[in-house]
């Protein structure tokens, strides 16, 4: 279904990293009704019942100046999506910009990114896998945030192979990298401009992985996502938690390098005891919620 | 939902027809509650008459009254469960007269159901000639785990140290109003999470004279959401209006997911009436609202089916 409507006649904020507050940074930002006038259009926003606010993209108008400032620090900071009487309707982190300028298209983003790299593998004749020791850039960890990426290794004769592995891909990938998207002989746009792309910080809680071998026993599933949240990287953007009480059982045991967001997921996807569907999903000021799906019946 | 504790505050005054104090209720959260509970001595027709909250008026909780024992003055319980957000003043005042050693303590929550915020307050009290030093005041309020039993109680004595609460209570107030040498009124309040039987009781180790105490538990918000129906939207509107519950339109930048949606104009009217929403054709559970640039609104709907669920995945990599 669709209901047709003018332009958001909002505003978006940009703030510095809420987190890792390398930088102090606060720009809002009107709509752009004509060429040359600072601020943004083409706006769009997606919410969803998993996961909250998911993804919003725009396009901004500026100064060079400015926009290449905002295409060199831009990443990783925190958008807020206003409507006209102030409150809050979407925030996420910047994770991708698209810069146009007259014949040439650059992009940089953070999916590629990864600053912490470790390898799994299996010693050549041995019979179990095993992790190597993760390498990090720590620099990076301190303007992103920890962003971890596991390589395969498959079969490798020791540590130190693996750890060598693991370098060489954290040295070409724990910085983004503005990368050429075109180059053409026409002008791929009137005005310079940025295509900036958001995703909803229910997305950072698969920037790490989450292993736990110490504990074998079961618990509620919310008691499992409580243990998931209280990992200091996968919860690292996260501010607050309103998770509501599940007590379907789940394993404690997790040693496949599976993601912190995934696996609250998949506990979402079992439900309860009384075959009510649940929702895991972030919203204002980073709030993290667990709870039961809007009830498919009349409440008492 | 859980009911959670946000925000308490106190004041005193040694005579006063009125009490303004700050209370800040946090921003953000669902089924919020603001209680405010008065005391002081000596009250005999001068009572705590009314108060507000951010120049709204707060509601008197039925079941608690204005008790005098002794020279002991616990007023009732007042209460809004729309309590504005931020920084707002609370106002307790008196219709005529002042109060003596006047004290007043708030609480703020969430969690709590906005129908039926309380179940039934309990009283008790002591008179002076059954008190001697070291004394413990105690009610007993019927209760469940997912309740939390907030009491108030005001004491009148010289006992210098203030009022303890009991062990597995978490105060949120405890104001000593002494008249310039010795203490003469004091005041508490505290909360503990519900069970079959909760105890809320309060400790003085030196003499004090008369007690008041009254306590009462808080109900939980219902977990789903309280209106079952968010949005209403009639295929035949030429303006394509999505309404809320309140039949005002909604403008579509602010359509949530996790909500249910009507969509009528499709079929005819009938009088068959299905046991849930999954059956109702023209109910759909919103999966997610997405807002594009032209104008548009897009909504994908579901039966609010299960997603399938996941018995085993490989390990592998989650990309932005």
């Amino acid at each position: 279904m669709s209901s047709r409507i003018g332009p958001f006649p909002g505003t978006i904020v940009i703030k510095h990293n809420p987190v890792t507050t390398w930088e102090t940074y606060n720009l809002t930002l009107e709509r752009s009704i004509s060429v040359g006038q600072q601020g943004f259009y083409q706006f769009s926003k997606e919410e969803r019942a998993d996961e909250g606010y998911k993804k919003c993209t725009f396009r901004m108008r500026g100064q060079k100046a400015f926009l290449s400032e905002f295409m060199r620090d831009g990443l990783g900071r925190d958008l807020r999506v206003k409507e006209p009487g102030g409150r809050g309707i979407w925030e996420g982190m910047i994770t991708q910009l698209s810069y146009s300028v007259g014949p040439v298209q650059w992009k940089v983003g953070l999916r590629d990114m990864a600053n912490s790299v470790w390898v799994r593998y299996r010693v050549t004749g041995g019979s179990s896998t095993v992790r190597s020791t993760a390498l990090t850039d720590t620099d990076s960890q301190a303007r992103y945030g920890v962003k971890e990426f596991v390589l395969s290794g498959g079969e490798l004769e020791s540590s130190d192979v693996a750890d060598q592995v693991a370098q060489t891909y954290l040295n070409t990938h724990s910085w983004p990298r503005p990368t050429p998207v075109q180059v053409t002989r026409r002008q791929l746009s009137p005005d310079p401009n940025i295509e900036v792309k958001a995703l909803g910080y229910f997305s950072t809680l698969n920037w790490c992985v989450f292993n736990q071998t110490g504990t074998t026993d079961a618990q509620g599933s919310s008691a499992q996502v409580t243990e998931i949240m209280a990992d200091t990287d996968i919860a690292q953007f996260v501010n607050s938690t309103d998770i509501d009480t599940n007590s379907t059982s789940v394993a404690r045991v997790y040693d496949t390098d599976r993601r912190g967001g995934d696996i609250i997921k998949d506990l979402a996807r079992l439900g309860d005891s009384n075959n009510n569907r649940w929702i895991a999903y972030m919203t204002d000021n980073r709030e993290f919620v667990f709870k039961e799906a809007a009830p498919p019946r009349v409440l008492a | 939902m859980a009911i959670v504790f946000d925000a308490g505050a106190e004041a005193t005054d040694t005579d006063a027809s009125s009490l303004t104090f700050a209370h800040t209720v946090t921003e953000g959260g669902s089924g919020k509650i603001l209680v405010v509970a008065c005391g002081g001595e000596e009250a005999t027709t001068d009572v705590v008459t009314g108060v507000t909250y951010g120049g709204d008026t707060l509601l008197a909780l039925d079941g608690t009254s204005d008790t005098l024992v002794g020279s002991c003055y616990l007023g009732k319980l007042w209460y809004t469960t729309t309590p504005k957000s931020g920084s707002n003043n609370v106002v307790a005042s008196l219709a005529s007269g002042n109060l003596s050693h006047f004290w007043a303590i708030s609480a703020s929550f969430t969690g709590v159901s906005a129908s039926t915020p309380f179940g039934t307050p309990v009283y008790d009290t002591t008179e002076s000639s059954d008190v001697d030093s070291d004394h413990t005041q105690s009610v007993d309020v019927t209760s469940a785990a997912t309740e939390l039993v907030i009491d108030a109680i005001c004491a009148h004595g010289s006992g210098d140290a203030g009022l303890v609460a009991g062990a597995n209570q978490t105060e949120v107030g405890d104001p000593v109003v002494d008249d310039g040498a010795n203490p003469r009124s004091h005041g508490g309040m505290s909360y503990e999470t519900g069970a079959a039987t909760t105890t809320m009781s309060w400790t003085q180790e030196q003499f004090v004279q008369d007690w008041v105490q009254f306590a009462v538990a808080l109900k939980p918000a219902s977990s789903g959401r309280s209106r079952a129906v968010h949005y209403f939207y009639d295929v035949n509107d030429p303006l394509l209006r999505i309404l809320d519950d309140q039949g005002r339109p909604v403008p579509a930048w602010e359509i949530k997911p996790d909500r249910w949606m009507k969509v009528t104009g499709i079929f005819l009217p009938s009088a068959s009436k299905p046991d849930s929403f999954i059956e109702d054709p023209e109910l759909a559970y919103i999966e997610s609202v997405t807002f594009l640039p032209n104008g548009n609104l897009q909504i994908r709907t579901s039966r609010a089916e299960f997603a399938e669920v996941i018995l085993a995945r490989a390990a592998g990599q989650t990309t932005l």
